[in-house]
């Protein structure tokens, strides 16, 4: 037992943690040019970029949201245009980007836990944080909430030391005062990611400020505020994040102050919760969080987190004064508002609980890293590894070596069939391109035709022309979801062209038409 | 070091109000969806209404399984001022079972806190709360429900016996023996173990201490005595009788019949613990029960004279039920579960007082505490209790109100037994019933819904086929209405009046 305990010391620990990180990294970068999905999303947001470094076009809004009329900042552009300068247009250098991201974010995860706990806490984080196949996945998408996995463990770890300062009295330090500016730094980045998530660190932040104020008594409150040029710079650096959106809503006549007025006061999105949206909510929250683990059965996620629990109870005096009450509120706030959010047709989605993820793991990591300590426990903790292993590495071994077969569409066929209609168009004279693709907008055949005509032939685009010409290329997508889309596309087609030539790859056709 | 023990005592009220709300919720939630209405409960309401509003003060309550043996009126009497409440609802059987239900949670705090420790008290308490075999067992109107809550003052009788409170004991049992026959007659198995716990306790009988227990056992079994009196001791017979006559269970004897009733026990055990936990068989479960028994003697952890109490306790149980003739319901071997609770509670109590292995009986405990919850919210509800029967008649009464129908007559396509259940409801909704034959608008209850009956409404898993109005005359339906409402005059299987 003692040789167990005194194994996450010094080298071993480090060493550890560097084939975690390297590990962490391979999988959330390992063909990326190949398995890169890139849709609706990732065209869209690659034309913005694409507009700012080809026609200076800034923007001062990001991605539109989920919410109707609610757009997001415009800080994810920013944060992944220098990649695709970088890379020439190529969304695989901001993918890769953001995937080193998701590994600073597990590194993040191992530092946040040894000082919560203990290195092996810190460990026991990075390594389920590192391979858990939703994290690594959600590492892999070219899409604006990847980031807040990052910002989300930045800001409770700037909550952490807030606390701890306050709890060792050390408000007047230049650390306590600093870690304030980071957190609302944080909270006002991460809204420009992932806003349903990052929407819920407002309120967090507001319940944690109480907290710390009144920790040490009601009558004690003076003792720990931030001094006034704190509390400045803290409002200010919130409003430096929202500056460019509130810019954008003066510019357009009060456009997304309305919008959120709409959707929050006239639509009512707040209302009082009924039995059924209780359960609902109940069984998202318990998805939610059980699927990081990705056990084969749900027994285990039941088993391992009600063993966290235990824990957290049977140890309840070490951890009372501030784990607990930091992690009650980062992650029972948001759960309250989600059951009190009813807008939005009562749709929520997994990734809106993207900005607290990791702080899940980190809880759930405490808990194993404070059983391995107990009699016995170490089993408990080896046996939890034997069981989140197996079916996560199964799935990313799958997900990582799959090929156009088993898998969505991806760069990897959808690159090459814009080459060949390049390709073929050559010496052809000009030519338009038609794309079907659900849900209809092609966006992502947009840039990709763009990016990859401007590498090839500069402004001339190699002959692809929006004007009507009689050489035509049109492009497939299948749509199980919807044949009656496709079905009608393929008519129309019909009675605009007669095919000449088709190229197949994967599940994707390209054909060139001559215009009847 | 006063305000210290203040504090622990606040702390330990404050968990066991904690306890309490959280078993209240878990009797509460769905109350009216999750009561399972039927035959039993349906006499429960005649037997109310025959003393509320006829006036007829009742001896008995419903016969029961073995013939010509009653049960004791007092669980029906209890009902009454809930009845009340509820305006004759039955419903108000339901809170009635939900404070015995607190009761029994406050009751097991008390007695495991006086025989052991406040901790074993609170952690009995918290399992009767959680376990859904005593949730289900709470949110049953029957006068069987409060078997645990006898058993556990009998424990309390016992351990006062032990300390040598002659005076006391005699009362609780005095009690006790008495409510025996209001409750389950199985619960005369454990009356052997009072002249055990009187030797064990080393001290000589005083006669005087009898009074208190004697008088007690007078009131509560005068019903009982004024009955046999009435009708020449025709319990007294019959129970005579049925230990002495072979009764229905012909399909286990001997070793099996030990075999079923050992496989009851399990199940029993099961039930009160493991919830939704897949893992362990209904006998490895009771193994390891045994298991613990047995450590709690070696270890001398429980005094060995309770100990042994204990053991005899559960022995006569499996005896007598392995030899009995009936056929054997887990129900039967309720009289027992306390021992369980007891087991448990002290086995965790030793796992937390050392800190060593403290996290094993939180885990433990949790587990106990998420399996059974579990198991409480994934339940599919019955759909064929209380909320549907009285939908039917509802929609019975609604249909032939704008018919204009005075009486209406009802029909039943169900399994043998499932007929019954529903005719409180047409009394207390006022709904007026004639034998069929009187040409009479026949409404036909169906229960199961099989494919085969087409049914015009459904509620629930029951369905209702209304009459072919057209074939109804006015005239003769008047004529057939004419008569007595049917409802009250037709006799009711297991009820006498």
């Amino acid at each position: 037992m003692k040789t167990l305990k005194k194994l996450f010391t010094g080298w071993f620990t480090h060493t550890l943690l560097f084939w975690i990180l390297a590990l962490a990294f391979f999988v959330r970068v390992y063909r990326t040019g190949d398995l890169l999905q890139f849709y609706y999303d990732q065209g869209r947001d690659a034309l913005v970029i694409w507009d700012l470094w080809h026609k200076g076009k800034f923007f001062l809004i990001g991605p539109i949201t989920g919410l109707k009329g609610i757009f997001l900042g415009p800080f994810y552009y920013y944060l992944i245009a220098p990649f695709y300068l970088l890379g020439g247009g190529n969304p695989v250098y901001p993918a890769v980007f953001l995937g080193s991201l998701g590994t600073l974010a597990v590194l993040m995860l191992y530092v946040l836990g040894s000082k919560m706990h203990s290195r092996l806490a810190g460990i026991i984080a990075a390594t389920i944080g590192g391979f858990s196949y939703y994290i690594a996945t959600f590492n892999r998408w070219l899409s604006n909430p990847n980031p807040i996995l990052l910002t989300s463990i930045i800001f409770l770890w700037s909550l952490w030391e807030i606390a701890i300062s306050s709890h060792k009295s050390q408000v007047t330090s230049h650390k306590f005062n600093w870690w304030w500016i980071v957190a609302a730094l944080m909270v006002g980045v991460s809204l420009q990611f992932e806003s349903a998530s990052a929407i819920f660190y407002i309120p967090l932040f507001i319940i944690f400020t109480f907290w710390i104020v009144l920790r040490n008594g009601i009558y004690k409150w003076r003792d720990n505020i931030p001094n006034t040029k704190t509390v400045l710079l803290c409002v200010l650096a919130l409003l430096i994040t929202l500056l460019p959106q509130l810019a954008f809503n003066i510019k357009h006549e009060n456009i997304l102050l309305n919008n959120f007025r709409e959707l929050f006061l006239e639509e009512k999105a707040f209302r009082p919760f009924t039995k059924f949206i209780l359960e609902e909510r109940g069984k998202y929250f318990w998805n939610v969080f059980s699927s990081k683990f990705l056990f084969e059965e749900n027994i285990f996620a039941i088993l391992f987190v009600t063993i966290a629990g235990a824990i957290f109870v049977s140890e309840y005096k070490k951890f009372k004064k501030t784990t607990l009450p930091l992690f009650l509120i980062f992650l029972v706030t948001p759960m309250v508002g989600y059951i009190l959010f009813q807008g939005n047709y009562g749709n929520i989605y997994d990734y809106y609980m993207s900005g607290y993820f990791l702080p899940f793991i980190l809880l759930f990591s405490i808990a194993m890293g404070e059983l391995w300590n107990k009699k016995l426990g170490f089993i408990l903790v080896i046996f939890f590894f034997i069981k989140f292993f197996p079916p996560n590495y199964k799935a990313l071994r799958n997900y990582l070596t799959s090929s156009i077969l088993t898998r969505p569409i991806s760069l990897e066929e959808q690159i090459p069939v814009v080459n060949w209609v390049y390709d073929d168009a050559e010496g052809r004279g000009q030519f338009n391109v038609d794309v079907y693709v659900p849900p209809v907008i092609p966006y992502a055949y947009d840039y990709l035709f763009l990016w990859q005509g401007y590498k090839r032939c500069g402004e001339s685009m190699c002959g692809m022309t929006k004007e009507r010409v009689p050489l035509l290329y049109t492009l497939y997508e299948p749509d199980d979801d919807h044949p009656e889309r496709i079905e009608a596309w393929f008519k129309r087609q019909e009675g605009i062209g007669i095919v000449e030539q088709e190229f197949k790859y994967g599940r994707l056709t390209v054909q060139r038409r001559k215009r009847l | 070091m006063r305000l210290k023990i203040k504090n622990l005592l606040y702390q330990n009220y404050l968990i066991l109000l904690a306890i309490i709300l959280v078993g209240l919720f878990l009797r509460t939630y769905q109350l009216r969806e999750r009561f399972l209405y039927s035959h039993d409960q349906d006499l429960a309401g005649w037997f109310i209404k025959d003393v509320v509003i006829d006036k007829h003060l009742r001896l008995v309550g419903q016969e029961t399984s073995t013939q010509g043996i009653f049960i004791g009126p007092f669980f029906y009497y209890l009902q009454i001022p809930f009845y009340l409440f509820s305006h004759m609802d039955p419903i108000g059987g339901t809170y009635l079972v939900t404070f015995l239900g607190i009761l029994t949670m406050v009751s097991i705090y008390f007695v495991f806190s006086q025989i052991f420790d406040k901790k074993v008290g609170l952690i009995g308490a918290f399992i009767y709360a959680v376990s859904f075999y005593t949730v289900n067992n709470d949110r049953e109107v029957v006068p069987t429900m409060p078997v645990i809550l006898w058993s556990v003052w009998f424990l309390y009788g016992l351990s006062l016996l032990l300390k040598n409170e002659q005076k006391k004991a005699s009362l609780v049992f005095g009690i006790l023996m008495g409510l025996i026959w209001h409750i389950n007659f199985a619960l005369i198995l454990p009356v052997i173990l009072i002249p055990i716990a009187y030797y064990f306790s080393r001290k000589r009988f005083e006669y005087k201490n009898l009074a208190p227990g004697l008088i007690a056992l007078f009131v509560t079994s005068l019903p009982l005595l004024l009955f046999e009196v009435r009708h020449g001791f025709q319990q007294t017979k019959a129970m005579f009788y049925s230990l002495t006559t072979p009764q229905s269970d012909t399909v286990f004897t001997g070793y099996e019949k030990f075999q079923r009733v050992w496989y009851l026990m399990s199940k029993n055990i099961h039930g009160l613990f493991m919830g939704t936990f897949p893992w362990l068989s209904f006998e490895s479960v009771s193994f390891i029960f045994v298991v613990i028994l047995i450590f709690l003697i070696v270890k001398k952890i429980i005094d060995r004279r309770l100990l042994f109490l204990v053991v005899i306790w559960i022995l006569i149980y499996i005896f007598f039920f392995s030899s009995y003739s009936k056929i054997v319901s887990e129900y039967y071997l309720n009289g027992i579960t306390i021992i369980w609770i007891l087991t448990f509670s002290v086995c965790i109590w030793q796992l937390l007082k050392r800190s060593d292995i403290k996290h094993f009986g939180v885990m433990i405990l949790s587990f106990f505490f998420v399996f059974n919850l579990n198991k409480f919210f994934s339940y599919d509800i019955n759909a064929s209790g209380y909320v549907q029967r009285k939908d039917i008649v509802s929609e019975i009464k609604r249909n032939s109100n704008d018919r204009g129908y005075p009486c209406v007559s009802v029909s039943y396509i169900t399994d043998p037994g499932y007929n019954l259940g529903y005719r409180y409801f047409f009394w207390l909704l006022n709904v007026k019933t004639a034998p069929i034959g009187n040409d009479v608008p026949v409404y036909t209850i169906v229960f199961p819904l099989k494919p085969i009956f087409v049914t015009d409404v459904n509620k629930g898993a029951i369905g209702l086929i209304y009459p072919n109005h057209e074939s109804y005359a006015k005239e003769r339906i008047e004529k057939g209405c004419s008569g007595e409402n049917s409802n009250l005059t037709d006799p009711l299987f297991g009820f006498t009046r």
